[in-house]
């Protein structure tokens, strides 16, 4: 049947499975009384529109033993209705909207079969009528672009998109309606909801890291600019954090001139470690780097922390300040005295928040206490033991 | 998120300052050690790179990208010094963005070539390892000063 074939083709480019399902069926098996009922509801008052759900209710289960795969959609759909049901409060469009929401599929049928002679009074009761089911498709304002491409103007509203949603569709306002179902059909369902809520304003602007990422009132809902807001809130917060690092910047705004600010100071911290090198490089020669050994042992007993360090270290640093005590004896120790001494009071106040070695800190802190070289006499020889 | 928003720590006391420090003073005895013969020139080259290997050694940054790329760096030059007269360019990785990113300001090309590893990274890392970077280089740049200050004394 060429008309079924039409259905089939127009429905399914719409995606509408359901819809061209149940009308192929009800075109195949011909039942008039659906359609007959909804052409009555069309056309009559808001009075029979109550009787016209009620046999709609009663009238999907049927369709559902009928309709083998599609099944779950239908029950979507029956489940829709029965809200509609409850919702059925007749203030024009309002209802229209929700009800039209719901009964996608039975409106689509009522609308799409083309063998009935009641097109012409279905296209005729949906413009004409607010009230009653048949319209409540048009009540929520237009088709969507996208939907049917016979000529005919058929007012449908997201029918897919509540089919495809099940009971995520919300009730929503009509307003919001025509907005929403414009936006929905070219951004990714997920997003519908959340969309819903921004339109109505009621949550508050609420974002969590990776999944979940709601839109905020007043701003775009697509799926590549959430990833964008998110990555520009990424990027601002770390520059807040470069801010801090870099002195001198809290004045400074604009990305633009931070950046400037950040790589003038990288460039002369290097700059810096240059510069410093060459001066150490200078010094070496003249300072005996037993100091450095000392300096090390005195450094890792008070500021250690990690326990891999203690690990680790031990063991170069046994060899190194055992090297360097014998340097120390042998060379001459009045040069190295007033470096010592400075060194000795940075290593005294590091000595202070010693957490360090058990073992050798008592003895450290002895040998200090005793004396520059006799410090390095006993450091050694607890280290050689 | 979870793993960024250290305080900013330049408290030279730290466990992360005390494990560059005592690197970089082992690298400097391991210097004064084992050259006693070198070229002012050579040394300074050997105490920054003795700067840098301590600075990528640190407990805070040795996950980082930019410490793995700081090594590797610092490998190739020790490699190729000794003995070539001709340094040999390698070429370039072709990891740069294809289209760079509109996002990014003018200055994002500069800042990656002086962040060791800058170059394959996104923006938003990339100020995630400056950040980091600028870290170690502040608590490299002050114990160098305190050790020359102890020294010249």
């Amino acid at each position: 049947m060429e008309i079924n074939d039409k259905d089939n083709f127009e429905l399914e480019k719409n995606g509408y499975q359901v819809n061209y399902q149940n009308a192929t069926f009800l075109a195949g098996t011909s039942m008039p009384d659906l359609s007959w009922n909804a052409n009555y509801a069309i056309s009559g008052p808001s009075g029979p529109n109550l009787g016209w759900d009620q046999n709609l209710l009663c009238q999907l289960p049927k369709l559902n033993s009928f309709l083998p795969p599609s099944l779950s959609d239908i029950q979507a759909d029956s489940g829709f209705i029965e809200r509609a049901a409850k919702y059925s409060c007749f203030n024009g469009g309002n209802v229209n909207a929700m009800l039209g929401s719901i009964n996608n599929s039975v409106l689509d049928q009522s609308k799409r079969m083309e063998n009935f002679a009641e097109d012409g009074s279905n296209r005729r009761g949906l413009e004409r009528s607010e009230t009653g089911d048949g319209a409540s498709s048009g009540g929520c304002g237009q088709e969507e672009g996208t939907s049917s491409a016979n000529a005919k103007k058929r007012k449908r509203p997201n029918q897919g998109n509540e089919v495809n949603q099940g009971e995520g569709a919300r009730k929503s306002p009509v307003t919001n309606c025509t907005k929403d179902t414009g936006e929905r059909e070219e951004k990714g369902e997920e997003k519908k909801p959340s969309e819903n809520q921004t339109k109505n304003g009621s949550d508050p602007a609420n974002k969590e890291e990776y999944v979940h990422v709601r839109a905020r009132r007043g701003q775009a809902t697509n799926s590549h600019s959430l990833a964008e807001r998110v990555r520009r809130e990424k990027i601002s917060e770390r520059m807040k954090y470069l801010q801090d690092l870099v002195p001198g910047c809290s004045k400074v705004t604009g990305k633009a001139v931070m950046l400037d600010e950040i790589i003038n100071y990288v460039q002369s911290l290097q700059r810096q470690v240059e510069f410093l090198s060459m001066k150490l490089s200078a010094i070496n020669p003249r300072l005996d780097f037993n100091i450095e050994g000392i300096l090390s042992k005195s450094l890792f007993n008070s500021n250690v922390g990690p326990s891999s360090s203690m690990g680790y270290l031990p063991d170069p640093g046994q060899t190194q300040l055992h090297l360097s005590q014998q340097n120390l004896l042998h060379s001459g120790m009045t040069d190295i005295v007033d470096p010592a001494d400075a060194l000795r009071r940075i290593a005294n106040a590091q000595l202070m928040s010693n957490i360090g070695l058990k073992e050798l800190s008592p003895q450290m802190s002895n040998a200090w206490d005793g004396g520059f070289q006799n410090f390095m006499r006993g450091g050694c020889q607890d280290l050689n033991n | 998120m979870n793993r960024k928003n250290p305080l900013p720590n330049s408290n030279p006391n730290s466990p992360n300052s005390s494990m560059q420090a005592l690197h970089f003073l082992q690298a400097l005895a391991r210097i004064a050690r084992a050259a006693p013969k070198p070229a002012h020139s050579a040394r300074t080259r050997q105490i920054r790179h003795a700067a840098y290997a301590s600075m990528a050694h640190s407990s805070r940054s040795s996950r980082r990208t930019w410490s793995r790329a700081l090594l590797h760096r610092l490998r190739q030059w020790q490699q190729q010094r000794p003995g070539r007269l001709l340094t040999v360019r390698r070429r370039v990785r072709i990891v740069t963005p294809i289209t760079s990113r509109p996002e990014e300001p003018a200055r994002a090309e500069t800042l990656r070539q002086l962040v060791p590893g800058g170059r394959g990274m996104e923006y938003c890392n990339l100020l995630e390892e400056t950040a980091d970077y600028v870290q170690c280089l502040r608590a490299q740049v002050q114990l160098m000063q305190t050790l020359l200050d102890a020294f010249s004394s």
